[in-house]
Order: structure tokens, then sequence, then C-alpha cells
């Protein structure tokens, strides 16, 4: 281990033979299909802890087809969220992409859930406001995070193994997914069917877990 | 620029069905446009380019581990230059935090000269490296295994061994001078 040897190696043409020596091969463009899969696991693994744990709401099956749509309007804000997210997510993780206009699509349920919640809150009787004052908001709150613990740790594992170069938005957005599939596992359970509580108390809750992702994004994701 | 892209998209996708040759002259190929963009930003940033070579070599690191992430719909500038640009920001950030860590011991190392059994000091200043690094320099440098062999002992994988081997040494010339 000589002086010249350690100078030969610093050599960037003989780190290309070093590199380009073994066996390159390797297919390309899968990134969407590991994030699908991905995103598919974490709703089964979220939907089985929440029926193991919370166990389902008794009337759930007979509450998809209830005539107010309350509870598949609940399912569809949350899978929305997820299906407008995981593009994103998938540009995100891979270098070079541009995001476009796509990006904004997301925030799209957001702000018709709010919006119609707000309509609601300012235009019924106090009487039926009363239903905010209910522990259903402690409970969405903390149990919809604990559901999208497990997808936020699959999806971060798997986001780690690609290459995302944004790591404060990629985590953010592996925040807003795997908060949406919390909330598609909450809803299973979850006995408040107000448009008041959907539209403030999900939002709250799956833009909670967005901001934590920004936060330990940069920690997380971080790859050499 | 378009030619070079037509260029190294070939050679990088003929390199990822299993022509080595391919894909040893699209490395080559790319660090020459790597090398160009990474002073560019460097110069942009106002920092020196003395480093400029060892970020191309880091992005090269990257690009070969990260060649699953290529999407053959992104051009293979956009996606290396976009890896460098993280590499950059990354070691950018790293050194000036290796800056604040205090020298003595190092530097006392470094003072044994060419009368000390080089294979003494190599020992000592091995001591000195992240554990990944060492036992890499270890099994192939001191005890002389292949890299398949090394791999399968401390395993991990061939590619790991030859990307910790590089890293050890270059950290290793690092603390002689």
């Amino acid at each position: 281990m000589t002086h010249r040897a350690i100078g030969a190696v610093m050599n960037t043409d003989d780190l290309i033979s070093n590199l380009s020596g073994g066996d390159v091969r390797q297919a390309t463009s899968r990134t969407p299909a590991i994030l699908l899969f991905g995103t598919l696991a974490s709703l089964a693994i979220g939907v089985g802890l929440s029926v193991m744990w919370l166990h389902p709401r008794p009337d759930f099956g007979a509450s998809l087809s209830e005539p107010s749509h309350l509870v598949l309007l609940k399912i569809v804000f949350m899978v929305s969220i997820v299906a407008l997210g995981l593009p994103t997510l998938t540009l995100l993780s891979s270098p070079g992409s541009r995001l476009g206009w796509f990006t904004v699509a997301v925030t799209v349920p957001f702000v018709t859930m709010i919006a119609l919640a707000l309509h609601q809150l300012t235009t019924s009787l106090p009487q039926d406001v009363n239903l905010l004052a209910k522990g259903a908001w402690t409970d969405c709150l903390l149990q919809i995070p604990a559901l999208a613990f497990p997808s936020f740790a699959i999806l971060t594992v798997l986001v780690r193994r690609l290459a995302p170069t944004n790591l404060r938005r990629t985590g953010a957005y592996i925040g807003l997914l795997s908060g949406a599939i919390g909330g598609v596992a909450y809803a299973v359970h979850c006995h408040d069917d107000s448009v008041v509580f959907v539209g403030l108390a999900y939002s709250a809750a799956v833009l909670l877990i967005a901001a934590v992702g920004a936060l330990l994004g940069p920690k997380l994701l971080h790859w050499r | 620029m378009q030619a070079h892209e037509a260029h190294l998209k070939q050679l990088l996708l003929r390199g990822l069905g299993g022509d080595n040759r391919a894909y040893e002259a699209f490395l080559t190929d790319m660090a020459k446009v790597l090398r160009t963009f990474v002073k560019r930003q460097l110069r942009r940033l106002g920092r020196s380019e003395a480093d400029a070579e060892d970020i191309v070599q880091e992005t090269l690191i990257a690009v070969h581990g990260k060649r699953h992430t290529y999407d053959r719909d992104v051009p293979v500038t956009a996606w290396a230059h976009a890896i460098a640009r993280y590499k950059l920001i990354d070691l950018l950030r790293l050194h000036s935090r290796a800056d604040l860590v205090p020298l003595e011991e190092i530097s006392e190392m470094s003072l044994s000269g060419p009368d000390v059994e080089t294979r003494t000091t190599a020992q000592k200043l091995l001591t000195l490296l992240p554990v990944k690094l060492r036992t890499a320099l270890e099994l192939t440098k001191l005890e002389g295994l292949s890299v398949a062999e090394a791999a399968k002992r401390s395993g991990t994988s061939q590619e790991a061994i030859r990307v910790n081997v590089h890293r050890g040494l270059k950290a290793l010339a690092r603390l002689q001078t």
C-alpha cells in the first residue's frame, strides 16, 4: 500500500474500469411499478390493521350504498389523494424528471373538501355543529397517523432505494400518500359521517403527516 | 448537447443490456460531461474547483449504483445532472462539516515516515476509517482476497466492496497528506 497505489486508484479512469468490471445488466424504468406495488401493499396492510385493531363499523357494507353516499365520499376523498399523489412521488424518485402541472392536482381534493366543510359549517344550525365536539376528533387525529405508520415506513424504504434528489418534497409526498392510506383504513372504522368532520379532521390528519414527512425527509431519505 | 444525449443513451442502454465495453465507454464519456457540469456549478456557487474531480467520481459511483432508476423517457444527461447536483450539495455540506473536526489525531498518524513498516502504518491508518471502508480494504488489500471472496466474507455485494475500496483508498490518501 504505497502512495503510488493510492494515486492510481484515485484516478477516474480506474474507477470507471472498476465500476464497469462486474455484471452491469439492469432493467430500466421500473420505478412506477415498484411504487405502485408499495402503495397497494401499504393499502392492504393499513386496512388489515384497521380491521384487526379498531374493528370495522358494523354497518360498513350497508353504509357504502346509503343514499347520501357520505361514507363513500370519505373513501373517494382519501383514494383520490393517493391516486393523484403517486405519479408525483414516482417523478420525485426518478432523477431529472420534470414535475410539471400535475403536481398541483393533489391539492384539488383538499380544497374541494375543506370548502364543502366550511360551507356546511357556516350554513348549518348551531345544534348540528355540536357534532364537532365529539371525541371523534382526537380519535381521528391519532388513529389516522397510527394506521399511516406502516405505509410511511414501507414507502420510505422503497423510495430510499430509488434516487430522490429533493428530499424534503419527496418526504412530504410520502407523508401525503401514507396519510391518505391511513385515512382509507380509518374510514372502515370511523362512525362520523358529516362533511364537516371528514373535510376538516381527515384533511388535518393527512396534512399533519405530510408535514412530518417534509420534516424528516432529508434525514430518512438521504442516500449515498 | 443533442449529439451527446443520443450517443450516451445508446451506450447506457447497451451497457444495461450486458455489454461491459459499452458501459465503460458510457461512464468515460459521462465523466467528461459531468466534469464540465460540476465545474460550472462550482463556479456559479463561488466555490473552488479543487473538489470537482471528487464530485465527478462520487457522481459516477451514484450513477452506477442507481442505474435502476434510469427512465428511458428521461434524457440521460438530465438524469445524471440531477444526480450530480445532489452529490455536489451533499459533498459541499459534508466538507464544510469535516473542516470542523479537529485533525490532531490524524496529523500525528501521518508523521510516521517511510522508515516505519508500511504495513503497520497502513493498519494504524485503517483504524481511522469507518468500519465499512476498513473491512473492504483489509480483506482485499491486506488479506489479498478477490472482490468476490471479500464480498462473500463480509456479507455484502461485490459492488459495495468495489465502491468501499475506492472510497477507503481516497480517504487514506487524504489522511496521509
